[in-house]
């Protein structure tokens, strides 16, 4: 039976809940009115916000009936969205701290496909509600009868709100224990190990860099800047600056990320997170596509990994709900088992032929070469850079592409099984794709002059969900050509 | 192309031989588009600055040009060579390419909808082109120079074949 709901609004509240997020992004001028003390201004501004965000709601109608979930909404475009339950790619309910001060929460419904128009987008309901529109999704989605509200227990408008998204998980029905949860201290080395963090030391010495170009070029500024750096630049600007990029870092990881764990419930998978924002995504299993996992080289060292759940929805938010952030890389090979219900564990990886690293480097030096010549061009100065100069640049770019051209050469590994195929590639940062056959959409294959001599191909797997597709570069002709048919026989 | 024949027929076929004269006018053209602005910005800098080229300096894009088109004519006979598909029992495949040779293979059950697209070279030559598509953006099924009386035959194939009707 399906269930139906009757036309309604968002929640009354969900105006001012939305003009504060409002303000938050309209941040320059909330903070140039209160610098220059126009109160005027201010009041207009948030006032107009208010009276936006109060039409917005009352042209925003959503109901469901046999056709799926609906919602109509726009002032001056008026648009309708329909969401048959079979097309729901993933469900996500999202907690703001502005939703948690009022009671409500966003149900986000994710479709296949890549634009805005993809997803649907309920901001906000009450929380009761937003879980139990959520049941009824599910449950029909599955072909199960279901009513609304629950037929068992309170009405939805009555019962206690549940404390957390935890909670209201078990009362969309039995979830086993969590599959996988995210330590502490493994989202504090998530935080430590993020490509951002890195980034500051760089953007200190861009910084010197930038100080030494105002200074001037001469002796008196060289010596100025010399003494500046090896006093307060050193003792307190740069660890000061690293300090502050390191707490911000590991508190972005811990907001975004606290008590992480995955349940299952029948065949779906619940993401549950977030400190601040409490997120929880259901994810059917029979939605996944592909499951890539990536580690820096500092993640490589502490056996620890992120991994990224591609299902067809590419919405906007889709890539940020169905992350795992951090895990021990065994515990996420466990988990990414389960995931696809696949036994992927047992395929053993072939490293691509011994030609593949030739490759590799060749295609590092045609592009670090020049590039460390443009490079010491920009620092010195095209006039003042000698040919000398040049020629030490460019072979500096050549070691440097020789040595991580072998190192990522070496990476490349591709195996497969009846049912999936594994690639690796990377040195300092190591992505594993794992693609189930069945969802395999079409294989493409190409191979350049170069290639052609050495006995290589790049294949190209067509997956829902991913951008540039998986792409396995450099691969022996004969496995290649061993594992098109292999995977056309399943597709 | 008989599309009668489509249907059983699972053997390699080529494009429409008029394919080389969409392809070769296509070249031509991004051909002289290039070498114009190259020219105009070698004028140009001329005009700003002290240097001034020989006249006959003007007269090489000319000759590229026509070295260009000679080439184009052995290539697209190349390229015609080299680009061949089949509807096979199970899968559409396409081959192509003469430097950078590619093949794609498209399984029917994977197909979500049919595109016929023509430009306006192309609508003067009669032809169009059709291009599967599949769940996955990355999908590359695209069957250039199609000869306008085809395409209905072949998306009515197409459709057949991946288990759907097209209403005609």
């Amino acid at each position: 039976m399906a269930p139906e709901i009757s036309p309604r609004r968002l929640h009354p509240l969900s105006p001012l809940a939305s003009t504060g997020l409002a303000m938050i992004r309209a941040w320059p001028v909330v903070l140039l009115s209160i610098a220059r003390s126009s109160w005027e201004i201010l009041i207009l501004f948030l006032g107009a916000l208010v009276l936006w965000r109060i039409a917005v709601w009352s042209r925003t109608i959503w109901s469901l009936d046999t056709s799926g979930l609906i919602m109509r909404s726009g002032i001056l475009r008026r648009q309708t969205q329909i969401v048959p339950p079979q097309r729901v790619q993933q469900i996500e309910i999202r907690r703001g701290l502005r939703h948690r001060v009022f009671g409500l929460a966003v149900v986000r419904v994710g479709l296949a496909g890549s634009g805005q128009e993809n997803q649907m987008e309920l901001d906000s309901l009450r929380h009761n509600e937003a879980v139990e529109l959520q049941r009824v999704l599910e449950l029909w989605r599955h072909g199960q009868a279901t009513t609304w509200p629950a037929p068992t227990g309170p009405p939805a408008s009555t019962a206690p709100a549940p404390t957390d998204l935890a909670a209201a998980g078990s009362a969309l029905g039995p979830s086993g224990p969590p599959l996988f949860a995210v330590r502490t201290w493994h989202l504090i080395a998530a935080g430590l190990s993020s490509r951002t963090l890195w980034l500051a030391p760089f953007a200190a010495v861009g910084g010197a860099l930038q100080l030494s170009g105002d200074l001037g070029r001469g002796e008196e500024a060289r010596s100025t800047l010399r003494e500046w750096i090896t006093s307060t630049g050193l003792t307190v600007v740069i660890p000061l600056a690293l300090g502050v990029a390191i707490i911000l870092a590991i508190s972005t990881q811990l907001a975004r990320n606290f008590q992480f764990r995955v349940t299952r419930r029948r065949r779906e998978f619940i993401l549950t997170r977030g400190l601040v924002e409490q997120r929880s995504v259901t994810v059917p299993q029979d939605r996944i596509q592909a499951i890539q996992m990536t580690a820096n080289w500092l993640r490589v060292m502490l056996g620890l990994a992120s991994v990224q759940i591609h299902t067809a929805d590419m919405g906007p938010q889709s890539s940020d709900s169905v992350d795992i952030p951090i895990g021990r890389r065994d515990d996420l090979c466990t988990l990414t088992d389960q995931l696809l219900s696949l036994p992927t564990r047992e395929i053993h990886c072939s490293r691509h032929p011994l030609a593949a690293v030739r490759r590799e480097v060749i295609r590092r030096s045609l592009r670090l070469t020049p590039l460390a010549v443009i490079v010491i061009i920009g620092v010195r100065g095209f006039a003042s850079t000698t040919s000398t100069e040049m020629l030490m640049a460019g072979a500096v770019g050549l070691v440097v592409a020789l040595i991580t051209g072998v190192l990522a050469g070496l990476q490349r590994a591709t195996g497969w099984n009846d049912s999936a195929i594994v690639t690796q590639a990377g040195f300092f940062t190591r992505r594993q794709w794992t693609v189930p056959i069945s969802r395999i959409q079409s294989v493409g294959s190409s191979q350049n002059p170069f290639q052609r001599r050495l006995g290589l191909m790049t294949l190209r797997l067509d997956v829902a969900g991913t951008r540039t597709g998986v792409v396995i570069r450099d691969l022996g002709v004969t496995e290649a050509a061993t594992l098109i048919s292999h995977s056309r026989g399943s597709v | 192309m008989d599309t009668q024949q489509i249907g059983p027929d699972t053997t390699w076929r080529n494009l429409h031989p008029r394919i080389t004269t969409l392809w070769w006018i296509k070249g031509a053209l991004s051909d002289l588009i290039t070498l114009s602005v190259l020219t105009s910005a070698v004028a140009l800098t001329a005009t700003n600055t002290d240097w001034a080229p020989p006249q006959w300096i003007f007269s090489i894009p000319a000759g590229i040009w026509v070295a260009l088109l000679l080439f184009r004519l052995w290539y697209v006979t190349r390229a015609y060579t080299a680009w061949t598909f089949r509807f096979g029992e199970q899968h559409l495949e396409l081959r192509h390419g003469v430097w950078w040779r590619s093949t794609s293979s498209v399984p029917y059950h994977r197909l979500q909808q049919v595109d016929e697209a023509q430009g306006p070279l192309e609508r003067s030559l009669g032809m169009a082109r059709v291009q599967l598509r599949s769940a996955a953006a990355t999908t590359d099924a695209s069957i250039p120079g199609i000869p306008i009386a085809d395409v209905a035959e072949i998306r009515r194939l197409l459709m057949l074949r991946a288990g759907h009707s097209d209403g005609t």
